[in-house]
């Protein structure tokens, strides 16, 4: 019988209970002094628990299957937990110990892996956040440029933007109504990071609007759910849940470690204080507000037009209804939610024209548009923020031409073109030039470990993409040709195409 | 004059239009806004509330010319 729980008190391994096995191996993780370079006080872990219990029970199932054994328990622990206590027992027994070491590995790395449990580091030099386990670890489930197939096709997106995307680190202040949107677009086109700032627990009246969550759901933080929807959606993400209110005093600890910080609150104190703390720490600000059918979207980049440029002092909180009290639609916010996911994306893939210096006002009750141009104030602060870092981009996959000519180590060229698309060899300085169509390409007969690769073929799409991937799987020497053969401007061409070329792989 | 006015959010809702064209004297936008206030009886005054014209902010003072397309736009939070 195999079994797994949750404890809230310290972990007392059970007794083995198998004469039938000869070998018997327990792991025990426990909560140990640092966490990347930080002195830890103590842990908090905290489970969703019935499905972190039926999917732990399937998971012992499915290793006692695997490894045939004859007896496995597993017993994570929940709530406080100081340095030195056991987070985490495991216990296999088989017929041999072999079998026993391999399924007490496989555990512990698929428990960290698949069960819903959150963790908690308390800090003696500062606060902590709730991270979910399951981020921590490596999936082995698509790949983000399988994901984001679809959209890497876009020539505003191509695998550079792609890696942009999951470089960059998104927060969105609020769990509400806007963020129900913005979250799940976030997430779905591949952000990194995203980081969730919302203090309160899920109500019944949230429910229409912030579809994220769920009748189950009531009375849980809602940080913390919207951290579990978007681990659903896709378990790559890092997700860091913060159930804090933001303030001024803690507005520099959490958002200087975002790139992007999207306005998803409710009150003009809130957006204002949004708006000079992302003036402070040199941030974009993807703000929108909304009034039943009505709305808008700007975005404030460091240096201004900011929200003081028309407003200088904030106006007083009860000048303006909020939901509670002039009443929503769930779409509305949802529809400005998808805007602000939009300038998001914009602002990373350098797509288009942020709303920096216009506001989109929309009225959904007649959907009618209008954008009305907004200008610096003479005097305001923000005239002294530093502009925007932007999100590091170190896209070295993607080469031009003149950077190829510029290499010394010797290099081939793969060229992925299909056999009834044009042929013909471009001079670059390669030792090789390989016809391998992108459709019985395979990286094990194509590429030679450490050998540095150039991907070439019509427009650096195809290329894009493969590089992107190869890189995935460990080949740091795979690069594609920027905008492909067609970007190359005055090309010397070698006539006739040598489509004998050995794979270079029978060279070694 | 005939001057384009359209109304945000708590404006709209308080005038119960979103939109229309109208007869003034107001020579600056704070004028109109103070005339079709007291018309109205909104609930925000001139200093809470912001002027577009043309689709362009602008201050309080800034002179309206006959065809102005004027938007008033009052403080809104929800999200
Ligand atoms: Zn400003």
């Amino acid at each position: 019988m195999s079994m797994f729980r949750l404890s809230i008190t310290t972990i007392c391994p059970p007794p083995l209970d198998c004469s039938t096995a000869g070998g018997f191996v327990t792991f025990e993780g426990k909560v140990r002094t640092q966490n990347e370079g930080r002195p830890v006080e103590f842990l908090e872990y905290e489970a969703f628990e019935e499905m972190a219990e039926a999917e732990g029970r399937d998971l012992l199932q499915e290793a006692k299957d695997r490894f045939e054994l004859e007896w496995v328990e597993a017993v994570h622990r929940v709530g406080k937990l100081a340095i030195g206590e056991t987070a985490v027992w495991i216990g296999c027994a088989a017929a041999h110990r072999r079998e026993a070491f391999l399924a007490c590995e496989f555990l512990i790395d698929e428990l960290k892996h698949r069960l819903p449990i959150w963790k908690k580091e308390h800090y003696s030099d500062g606060p902590s956040e709730w991270v979910n386990l399951q981020s921590a670890s490596n999936t082995k489930q698509l790949t983000p440029s399988e994901l984001a197939a679809r959209q890497i096709v876009l020539p505003e997106v191509g695998p550079a933007g792609q890696e942009a995307l999951s470089r960059a680190r998104v927060v969105v202040v609020g769990a509400g109504g806007l963020a129900a949107t913005i979250l799940p677009y976030l997430a779905g086109a591949g952000i990194g990071t995203l980081g969730i700032v919302e203090p309160d627990v899920l109500e019944a009246s949230n429910l229409h609007r912030q579809i994220l969550f769920g009748h189950a759901d009531l009375g849980r933080s809602k940080a913390r759910l919207a951290a579990e929807f978007l681990h659903r959606l896709h378990p790559h993400i890092k997700t860091v849940a913060y159930e804090e209110r933001l303030t001024a005093e803690n507005a520099p600890r959490i958002l200087s470690e975002f790139d992007i910080v999207v306005d998803g609150t409710d009150s003009l104190e809130a957006k204002f204080a949004l708006n000079d703390a992302c003036q402070a720490l040199s941030r974009p600000l993807v703000q929108a507000s909304i009034y039943q059918f009505e709305g808008y979207v700007q975005t404030i980049l460091p240096g201004g037009p900011c929200l003081r440029c028309l407003w200088p002092e904030a106006p007083a909180e009860g000048c303006v209804g909020t939901c509670a009290q002039a009443g929503v639609l769930g779409v509305t916010p949802g529809f400005f939610g998808l805007l602000q996911a939009n300038e998001v994306l914009k602002l990373i893939l350098g797509f288009g024209e942020v709303l920096s210096e216009r506001q989109l006002l929309v009225d959904l009750r007649d959907g009618s548009m209008e954008r009305l141009r907004r200008t610096r104030r003479k005097g305001c602060s923000c005239a002294s923020s530093k502009p925007w870092a932007g999100v590091s981009k170190a896209l070295n996959w993607e080469v031009d031409s003149e950077q190829v000519h510029r290499w010394t180590e010797p290099f081939v060229c793969l060229d992925l073109r299909e056999e009834d698309e044009p042929d013909g060899q471009i001079e670059l300085g390669q030792v090789a030039w390989i016809r391998t169509p992108l459709s019985r390409f395979e990286p094990a007969n194509a590429l030679v470990p450490g050998q540095r690769t150039l991907l070439v073929c019509a427009t650096g799409g195809r290329s894009g993409v493969l590089a992107l991937r190869l890189r995935e799987e460990n080949n740091p020497e795979a690069y594609s040709l920027k905008g492909g053969l067609k970007a190359i401007s005055d090309p010397i061409v070698v006539t006739g195409a040598d489509e004998s070329c050995l794979p270079i792989k029978d060279s070694q | 004059m005939r001057i384009a006015v359209r109304y945000f959010a708590a404006l709209r809702e308080q005038r119960g239009i979103s939109s229309e064209e109208l007869e003034t004297d107001a020579v600056t936008t704070a004028a109109l806004f103070a005339e079709l206030r007291s018309r109205h009886r909104f609930s925000l005054n001139e200093i809470q509330v912001r002027f577009a014209v043309n689709g362009e902010y602008v201050g309080a003072e800034h002179t309206l010319r006959e065809g102005d397309e004027v938007v008033f736009v009052p403080p809104v939070a929800g999200g």
